[in-house]
């Protein structure tokens, strides 16, 4: 009959984090599920980039929510800054960088993102408008657009936003 | 009563509600908040095929085009610890090969008596995850000859980001038979709850409620929930979708019965 090695709060706290199997908890004293758990620590820190995916946008969610829940941005132009970054996230498959986010006197929500000499900028505002700024910092080359709402991305924006995209490092 | 939210295994192995419709419909949330899923299929092999290694890289032969990375999972050695000091034989360790996918993030492990595939975020939905199933229990019978599924088994780790340090779960998450309230006014510390349940002879489920202290953050909550059943399988990917998909709805309803309106916002994408 399998036993528990360790007490069942020890064996949970060890494995809450990131874990990669799935019987945590009920046979450490045989080889096997021993030999796997190694695998779970392996796997967590391959899962890095996993938790920036999903930890970051809460964030930004939340970033918005309080904006709009202290009155610096409207319900509305709160709920379009998240659409827009989850429209921007989706085309990269959820590996596009959570832009650092800032909101303006006049309502309206700021992105920008930073990678090496690329500066991309999406200004939200809160007439439902979205404009995209991009410098690049050694070029001087610059490029402007705008975000439809309720169109595809377009061919120049997802190449603007492939800059940011995440990566393991 | 404990197990409200889990089904037992029907003659048909699909669970019917009362008006005769067949199981439950899964929403597709543009933010899901899986951190992690994992589907184990346990399987038993014929005795000669126990001892031959060379599935591994037949396996890989069938699977290289949708997952060209191929590498031995890293294990750790282990010795029986004797009295005097001096250790033992080496105890024999089931090697795990692990197969990346190309694009997504997507893997499959796999040894001599189990295929796991784990799938980490963005979480593409169940649909997707069924398809991988099929697709990796198609390729594994090309190898391996499993004689029969011996279990099924998975494991949902969903997390929640504190929105700031005071923050309780009962923000997020509603009391049920498996969330207690208790642990829901918990501040940040000492916030756990394991719950463990054996339905009958073959199912068992587990929910633990947990917090994730990372320095310079305030932290996560995790609500992780799996579902085994350890029973025979027809080794057939029919019956093991089925199956799957039976322990899938059940994490739903568990899940679908804890999540509070503003956790049903996070995952709609609306501002909280």
């Amino acid at each position: 009959m399998r036993q528990p090695s360790r007490s069942g709060i020890e064996a949970a706290q060890a494995h809450v984090p990131k874990v990669s199997t799935v019987e945590p908890y009920y046979d450490f004293s045989t080889s096997h599920t021993a030999a796997l758990s190694a695998i779970r620590n392996e796997l967590s820190a391959a899962n890095i980039l996993g938790l920036r995916m999903l930890s970051r946008p809460q964030q930004l969610n939340y970033y918005l929510g309080t904006a709009r829940d202290l009155g610096e941005i409207s319900p509305h132009t709160a709920q379009f800054a998240l659409s827009a970054w989850i429209k921007l996230s989706a085309e990269l498959r959820g590996l596009l960088q959570v832009p650092d986010a800032a909101t303006g006197s006049e309502g309206e929500v700021l992105y920008s993102w930073d990678r090496n000499e690329h500066h991309l900028e999406l200004e939200i505002f809160a007439n439902d408008k979205a404009e995209f700024f991009y410098l690049n910092r050694v070029s001087n080359e610059t490029w402007e657009d705008e975000l439809q709402p309720t169109t595809p991305i377009s061919e120049p924006i997802a190449e603007k936003i492939a800059l940011f995209k995440l990566t393991d490092d | 009563m404990l197990q409200t939210a889990v089904s037992k295994r029907t003659e048909t192995g699909t669970e019917m509600q009362e008006d005769g419709e067949p199981t439950v419909k899964h929403p597709s949330y543009p933010y899901p908040v899986i951190q992690e899923a994992i589907i184990e299929i346990g399987f038993s092999l014929p005795p000669e095929q126990l001892v031959d290694p060379q599935f591994f890289g037949n396996f890989f032969v069938e699977v290289k085009d949708e997952f060209p990375n191929l590498q031995p999972a890293p294990i750790q050695p282990m010795f029986n610890i004797q009295f005097g000091g001096t250790p033992g034989a080496p105890i024999p360790v089931a090697t795990v090969m692990r197969y990346q996918h190309k694009s997504s993030p997507i893997l499959l492990q796999l040894s001599n008596s189990r295929i796991v595939i784990n799938v980490l975020p963005l979480y593409p939905g169940w649909e997707t995850v069924l398809s991988k199933i099929e697709y990796a229990w198609v390729r594994l019978v090309k190898v391996l000859s499993p004689e029969v599924v011996t279990r099924i088994a998975l494991r949902y780790i969903n997390r929640i980001e504190r929105k700031d340090p005071g923050e309780t779960l009962s923000r997020w998450l509603n009391p049920t038979d498996y969330v207690p309230k208790g642990v829901l006014s918990s501040e940040s510390g000492f916030l756990l709850s394991q719950i463990r349940s054996r339905i009958d002879d073959v199912n068992r489920i587990g929910v633990v409620l947990s917090e994730d202290l990372q320095p310079g953050s305030f932290g996560a909550f995790i609500f992780d929930i799996e579902r085994i059943a350890e029973q025979a399988v027809e080794p057939t990917t029919v019956s093991i979708t089925n199956e799957a998909t039976r322990l899938h709805d059940d994490i739903w309803s568990v899940f679908k019965e804890a999540k509070s309106e503003r956790l049903e916002n996070l995952l709609k994408g609306v501002p909280v």
